[in-house]
């Protein structure tokens, strides 16, 4: 997919970093359209686009004065400034005044009649100068910059702005038939920017608070809204301290023996001047708390509004304002230091900004007050109330010095903080990152292929006739000229510094390149004696964890008589385990390759048939379903498979992907994903752990019973106790355990196979069976299904080669059964022409009352 | 005593016992169970009364009642919910099920839970799957109302997307429900209360599969008129599904007001009149429109339609064969 995808600056690359990765890594190639701005944003991008070959960057063609897009400009800032006088804004003085502030004169002057400036006339007039833009015709020079890119996908970020300049580049590539998307920049974006004021093919929000706000506020149709999660803050999730606090401390010039609060500083339209607020912030909250009085003071100016920290000497003791000069967190080490000064303070505190929401994302507890100076920005933004889901408002200093005193003694409310994360940064669940989201979402637009072009409405000629006189009149006003002249400065100026800025880099070009290798080389060593040392760590682990668990599992053999797997084929191949060595361990997953789908070896070449069938079928259940469900295989404990980015999957992989497809679809997993509490799951066999270490990544909060004769235990417990070192275990006995006190303090539950019988759990939400019950003889299957009724499964999941009716009629005797339509691929087709059915078939059963 | 239901479930019965065993099920085992069942059987037989009367001993929650004589689907239909209000009228929510589809456990839960976060909201309905005798497809389509403010978009999005078959099966605030008129007789009484609940709030869409509906028949006005109505069906029945929809929305909104508080009389009639104008644009452009269909049975309509509408040929194909 070749996309084009349209900045106002470089600055806007900051939040997409993720989004350009993931879309180059994926085999596309991405073209950022952005003018140069602050040195360490041209710098990103540069970095990037040196990094991947799929991504490019350069700078929008000069385009000429023209007075039709003069005109189409004021004709938004009209209908966007209309806005603000709407009953939604009635408390938002300041950003009514902006807006006025940008808005055309005619417009003002057209509001001066008490019959326009009512609701309903204004109603009327947006209405009228919105027909008015969609006749404005397509600018010559960016429809060239358009064919010249061809793209299959044209985005736009944040195209909000006042008169949305931007929406010329959606215009030409809707004539052309392109694809258009917007990705939201940011959480402020659709409540106190300009409007989005053209069709969007999809519009790409972090949560669902935005999503109504761009159905309610944009008129965005409800079906193209995607929420995704906010892609920009996905590394907040991995990032750890790179010093400890007293390093910190000391590296910002506070005593690490106390503990400190840090001042997150604001933008310059929330707060202008917040020099003298944040020195009467520490002084009250030191004069109200003694437990305050003790605490350090980090203050964070924001980097685009440094200024007025520049000479301030707040003359307090233990109070630091770093790094001075601001620092927007765009490279690797401005990151670790914003991140370790959000990570090591006892509590966060700022007037209305986005760093307050990274800071619930590390898990700090976030603070504000109410100040009068800034209720224009603080209440009077609708932004605000995002915030509040997060933040513990004080209406007044006391309480405030009240909040963060408990913050200081008793720690934060990281329940508040993760309620928050999960509704706002990351709605898909905690774990679930939002950058595939929204790369999987372009990618469906981009699959859609091309559109009808839409070259503007049919009466736009004849509007253009009869606006041509004014917008003649208007270019020859002086406010034309002056708008020419003003225009004709900029490219001017654009070119100049293009000059120049080609000049110092055809010095530099070698130098920075250089650089960048040295710096790759030396992150690439560190990052491989991190991973080597990791590894060793977990492979001791892992012998450790074994030996334990081989202690309980031998005292199981004789209970279990055929529990080396005698008569079974699979289960005999993996008797070496018994009295396996620490390069066994280390291998285990590959060691345990016969009782999967597939070896090691078959993953050699990627050119053979089974193997392109493998990702097709990866590829077609991600386009259908999402990568929401899909995990990949860890590379730990010898893992194996295609590498995609990095990321191992085999057909193990594939399979238990498409098993949740299948429970998705038979709408159970919903229930384990939805925080609603523990819930217990019981899998028989177990198989070496796979679908158990999938399901437990997708549904942390979950005690995953395991059932299966001693060797298959021995294997899945070893491999999911290495894999989840913090998960809690607990290992029944041959004649097995009573659960009902304590069971959710235990992740995973093994269960010898002799001991199913005598099982006894305190609910059972969810039995699996991925297969084991075909192999069973007929009682020995009825009478699995027989327990997990008796221990009242809520559903029972099957999936086999079998058609539907068979596997129905094996869990019928319990369970209503409900077969999951398979998931085809429409290209892939049988003898008869119609579309091949997939390996597996998928039934989801619902327990009965008379069974 | 026991708390009064939440939720009450309307089954409207009509001669399937060999489906209800399993549709009971599916309604008992919901793992929300503050519900009550009210089953009006308009075809009573010993049967159903047998498989009724198992549930109902072990489970209080059934009530079942027997009509003298057969009242029609309409008929039924509006004594289901006019029954559940009388025996539960603080009950919250109100949802028409069936006796030969399958609710999914979780049904009631996560619908309730929809409503519950989104007070505008006066119906929720799930993605459904359709079970044909020999295989089953999921209906991936989506369509809501969910965050659309003005009743007159929602009436537009609905006449033009909504399919009310599915949404009909919903589970409904009651009150907004009642206020909306239930089932009236006319054709396509489901989609003319569900135009009607647009005035009143949005629909909620859950994109979860918690439906599983069995595909019978064809539809047809003619079925509907002979359905629908114990005996002969009334004379105006006759006139354009639309234009009886745009009379009893004008009837309940603009003359007796019962869009009140949320709407006045005059807004209820610019929505009367808003329902017929989207309808017959729908009429006009859908590409399976009457007007197509006839057209493509001329050879100047297929030559002209060519480019236009290959599906409504097909449509005027099947009807020739």
């Amino acid at each position: 997919m070749n996309v084009l995808f349209v900045m106002r600056s470089t600055i806007y690359v900051r939040n997409f970093e993720s989004t350009l990765r993931t879309l180059a890594s994926r085999g596309h190639r991405v073209h950022v359209l952005a003018e140069r701005h602050l040195p360490e944003s041209n710098d990103l991008i540069a970095r990037l686009c040196a990094e991947h070959d799929g991504i490019t960057w350069s700078v929008p063609p000069p385009v000429p004065f023209s007075s039709w897009s003069w005109l189409g400009r004021d004709l938004r800032r009209a209908v966007d400034f209309l806005r603000y006088l709407g009953s939604e804004y009635a408390d938002a003085p300041k950003l009514r005044a902006r807006a006025e502030k940008g808005a055309p004169p005619f417009v003002l002057e057209w509001l001066k009649h008490p019959r326009l400036a009512s609701p309903r006339g204004r109603r009327w007039l947006t209405r009228v100068l919105r027909l008015a833009d969609r006749a404005m015709p397509t600018n010559p020079d960016i429809d060239a910059c358009v064919a010249g890119a061809d793209p299959d996908l044209l985005l736009v970020t944040p195209l909000v702005e006042p008169g949305s300049p931007q929406a010329e580049y959606l215009r030409s590539a809707r004539a052309r038939g392109v694809r258009t998307g917007l990705c939201v920049y940011s959480w402020d974006n659709l409540t106190n920017k300009g409007l989005i004021h053209d069709p969007l093919d999809v519009v790409t929000v972090w949560n669902d608070a935005m999503r109504q706000e761009a159905i309610t506020l944009h008129g965005v149709p409800a079906g193209r809204v995607v929420v995704t999660g906010a892609a920009a803050y996905d590394h907040w999730f991995t990032w750890k301290p790179s010093l400890d606090r007293e390093a910190f401390c000391r590296l910002v010039g506070l005593r690490g023996d106390r503990p400190y609060l840090l001042y997150l500083c604001s933008s310059k339209f929330i707060a202008p001047a917040e020099v003298a607020f944040v020195r009467k912030w520490v002084t009250e909250l030191r004069r109200l708390s003694p437990v305050l009085r003790d605490c350090g003071v980090l203050v964070r100016p924001h980097p685009q509004n440094t200024d007025q920290w520049d000479g301030v000497a707040l003359e307090l003791d233990q109070v630091v304002v770093w790094p001075r000069g601001g620092a927007n967190p765009m490279s690797a080490a401005s990151r670790a230091e914003y991140f370790d000064s959000i990570h090591h303070a006892a509590a966060v505190t700022g007037i209305n900004t986005s760093a307050q929401i990274e800071s619930a994302i590390v898990g700090r507890a976030v603070y504000t007050i109410l100040a009068p100076e800034f209720a224009a920005t603080q209440e009077g933004t609708l932004h605000f109330q995002h915030l509040r889901q997060t933040l513990l408002v004080a209406a007044d200093f006391a309480e405030h010095a009240a909040h963060l005193e408990a913050a200081v003694t008793g720690g934060g409310d990281a329940e508040r903080c993760r309620r928050f994360v999960e509704s706002f940064v990351r709605p898909h669940g905690r774990e679930v990152p939002a950058t595939p989201a929204l790369v999987d979402a372009l990618e469906r637009l981009g699959a859609q292929g091309r559109a009808r072009p839409d070259r503007g409405p049919w009466w736009g000629p004849v509007v253009r006739l009869a606006l041509r006189p004014i917008v003649r009149r208007r270019a020859d006003s002086d406010r034309g000229r002056q708008e020419r002249l003003a225009w004709q400065e900029k490219l001017r100026e654009r070119r100049q510094a293009e000059v120049a800025h080609q000049r110092a880099s055809r010095g530099d070009a070698r130098r920075v390149a250089a650089e960048a290798r040295d710096e790759r080389k030396r992150a690439d060593a560190a990052r491989r004696e991190a991973a080597s040392r990791a590894r060793a760590a977990l492979e001791a682990r892992a012998c450790e964890n074994y030996r334990r668990i081989r202690d309980w599992a031998v005292r199981l053999r004789p209970a279990a008589g055929d529990g080396d797997g005698a008569g079974c084929p699979r289960l005999e191949a993996l008797a070496p385990l018994w009295a396996a060595t620490p390069e066994m361990i280390a291998t285990l997953r590959r060691q345990a390759a016969p009782i999967g789908l597939s070896a090691p070896d078959e993953y050699l070449s990627r050119d053979t048939e089974p193997m392109q069938r493998l990702k097709r079928d990866v590829a077609l259940l991600r386009k259908q379903a999402g990568s929401g469900l899909f995990v990949y295989e860890p590379p730990d404990l010898g893992g194996f498979g295609f590498a995609e980015q990095g990321q191992l999957f085999n057909r193990d992989t594939v399979r238990f992907f498409s098993a949740m497809v299948a429970l998705e679809d038979g709408a159970v997993i919903q229930d384990f994903r939805a925080g609603a509490g523990r819930r217990v799951v019981w899998e028989i066999g177990g198989g070496w752990g796979g679908f158990a270490y999938q399901f437990r990544t997708l549904c942390p909060d979950v005690t995953y019973v395991i059932s299966g004769p001693p060797l298959l235990l021995l294997v899945s417990a070893t491999y999911l106790t290495t894999l989840f070192p913090d998960a809690r275990c607990r290992f029944e006995e041959a004649d097995g355990g009573r659960m009902e006190a304590g069971w959710d303090a235990a992740d995973f539950v093994f269960v010898p196979e002799s001991a199913v019988g005598a099982l006894t759990l305190p609910r059972l939400d969810l039995t699996v069976d991925l297969g084991v019950l075909a192999e069973l003889g007929e009682a020995r299957a009825a009478f699995y299904v027989r327990r997990a009724y008796d221990l009242g499964s809520r559903f029972l999941y099957t999936l086999g080669g079998d058609d539907d009716a068979r596997l129905a009629e094996r869990i019928e005797p319990g369970f209503w059964a409900h077969p999951i339509p398979p998931r085809r691929d429409r290209k892939r087709l049988d003898e008869d022409g119609t579309p091949a059915d997939p390996p597996d078939r998928h039934v989801v059963g619902w327990r009965r009352i008379v069974a | 005593m026991s708390a009064p239901p939440r939720i009450v479930f309307g089954m409207p019965a009509y001669g399937r016992p060999e489906a209800l065993p399993q549709v009971l099920e599916s309604l008992l085992t919901q793992t929300r169970g503050d519900f009550a069942l009210v089953i009006v059987d308009d075809q009573p037989s010993p049967e159903v009364r047998a498989i009724v009367d198992r549930y109902a001993a072990a489970d209080p929650r059934i009530v079942y009642e027997a009509n003298p004589s057969r009242l029609g689907m309409v008929g039924n239909w509006r004594k289901a919910f006019d029954r559940g209000r009388a025996r539960f009228p603080d009950a919250e929510f109100f949802a028409w099920v069936s006796d030969h589809d399958s609710w999914h456990p979780r049904w009631l839960e996560v619908l309730v839970d929809a409503l519950d976060r989104r007070p505008e909201a006066v119906m929720a309905y799930p993605q459904m799957q359709r079970v044909f005798p020999d295989e089953r497809r999921a209906v991936t389509r989506l369509f809501g109302t969910a965050g659309v403010g003005s009743p007159f978009a929602r009436l537009r999005l609905a006449t033009s997307e909504m399919t009310a078959g599915n949404c009909i099966y919903g589970l409904f605030r009651a009150r907004a429900l009642a206020q909306a008129g239930v089932f009236r007789p006319v054709l396509m009484p489901d989609r003319q209360v569900l135009l009607a609940l647009c005035l009143l709030g949005e629909f909620v869409h859950v994109p979860q599969v918690l439906w599983y509906r069995e595909v019978a028949g064809v539809f047809s006005f003619d079925r509907q008129r002979r359905m629908f109505f114990a005996g002969r069906a009334p004379l105006y029945l006759y006139l354009p599904a639309n234009v009886q929809h745009c009379a009893v929305l004008f009837w309940d909104f603009a003359v007796r007001g019962r869009g009140r508080p949320a709407a006045g009389r005059l807004t209820g009639a610019r929505f009367a009149a808003w329902q017929l104008g989207c309808s017959i644009w729908r009429e006009v452009t859908r590409h399976d429109a009457a007007w197509r269909v006839w057209l493509g049975r001329t050879a100047i309509g297929r030559r002209w339609l060519g480019g236009v509408s290959g599906q409504a040929q097909e449509s005027a194909a099947g009807m020739a064969r």
